[in-house]
């Protein structure tokens, strides 16, 4: 996702009040959990993002909404500044962006590991212990189950893709074929 | 000369009038009168003559004169003319010469000219040979390649299909741990 400089500014900022007061982990899962609400249910997200309502209906919802979630009260003053400020449309931006800067300030890396089979607790364990060692980061590994990959291991972190796979292998292989001079 | 005769003769007419009043005065009177009619009539008949004589001399004179002088004239005219025919005559004779060079020139132009368009000719004559083999080459080559491409392509996804079949679950654990290997080689 493309992360425009109002989202990144809005991230900051609340990232910015956690690290004042400590809460900067809370403020991200409840974020998230917000944004997720919002892409859940997309009629929900639509009314608070239109100028159709007026501002008051649609802070009148929001509210509701915020009183059963039981969010923080930082969390709930941001979403209304939001709201006020027309910038409630950009959320799922602000929410992935505050995500990546708190992985940045923590030190984490969001690998996603996957692999045609399940693999060895111990396997997945010394995995993460050589991504950690790669990354010079703590690893959060998220892993998936992909058969057409045969065997082997892909692991994406961030932009970054490390492909073991032998479908990897057998396209590299084919590709040297093409180009070397065999035939 | 005419006028010397002419006065000549009146003198001589004179001085015969003369001698026959000295010869007889009376009784040759009227044979006096006759001679001097005779005299008078000769006299006459010369101043006649003569005025004749020179009347036609000169017209034939003056005719003569213009004939020549015509003549002279035509003569000239004849000679400019000739002149001018033999000027003419060379001028043709010049533009024969020019014509003919000119001819020569072009024969000599169209040579050049043939030559070069057949040079011009072959040159590109070779070069849409050289063109067409190097075509033909070049899709030579290409259909190589494709073959090639094909016959990779089908040995891969045979490679595939038997790896797929084939692979325990010990070559998956193998192949993690080389996995691994190369990350901490990386590192």
């Amino acid at each position: 996702m493309r992360v425009s400089k109002i989202a990144k500014r809005y991230a900051k900022a609340l990232l910015d009040v956690g690290k004042e007061d400590g809460n900067y982990e809370r403020y991200g899962s409840e974020l998230k959990e917000f944004a997720k609400i919002c892409s859940d249910n997309p009629e929900f997200f639509n009314i608070l993002s239109s100028p159709v309502f007026s501002l008051e209906e649609r802070m009148k919802i929001l509210d509701d909404v915020l009183a059963k979630a039981g969010f923080s009260e930082v969390i709930n003053n941001f979403l209304r500044i939001l709201m006020e400020r027309k910038r409630i449309n950009r959320v799922l931006e602000i929410a992935e962006y505050y995500s990546f800067l708190l992985d940045e300030f923590l030190g984490i890396a969001r690998a996603k590991i996957i692999t045609a089979k399940p693999i060895k607790k111990k396997t997945m364990e010394k995995l993460i212990a050589a991504l950690e060692k790669f990354t010079s980061k703590k690893v959060e590994a998220e892993t998936e189950i992909d058969e057409s990959i045969i065997g082997g291991v892909v692991v994406k972190i961030g932009n970054l893709i490390l492909d073991g796979s032998i479908v990897a292998q057998l396209e590299g292989l084919k590709e040297s074929l093409k180009r070397s001079g065999w035939g | 000369m005419k006028y010397i005769l002419t006065i000549t003769s009146l003198l001589l007419s004179f001085s015969i009038c003369m001698a026959a009043e000295e010869a007889g005065a009376k009784e040759a009177a009227f044979t006096d009168f006759l001679y001097r009619l005779l005299n008078f009539s000769v006299m006459i008949a010369i101043l006649y003559v003569v005025a004749k004589k020179m009347a036609i001399t000169d017209f034939f004179s003056i005719k003569r004169e213009e004939i020549k002088k015509r003549f002279e004239e035509l003569q000239t005219q004849k000679f400019e003319f000739e002149k001018k025919a033999n000027e003419l005559e060379s001028k043709l004779k010049e533009m024969e010469e020019k014509k003919k060079e000119i001819i020569e020139q072009f024969r000599l132009e169209g040579l050049r000219e043939k030559e070069k368009i057949i040079a011009e000719a072959k040159e590109r004559a070779a070069q849409i040979m050289a063109q067409a083999d190097m075509a033909i080459q070049q899709e030579v080559e290409a259909a190589k390649e494709r073959l090639k491409a094909e016959i990779v392509d089908l040995a891969a996804e045979r490679a595939k299909d038997i790896i797929n079949r084939s692979i325990r679950e010990k070559d998956q654990d193998k192949l993690v741990e080389e996995f691994i290997e190369k990350v901490e080689r990386v590192h």
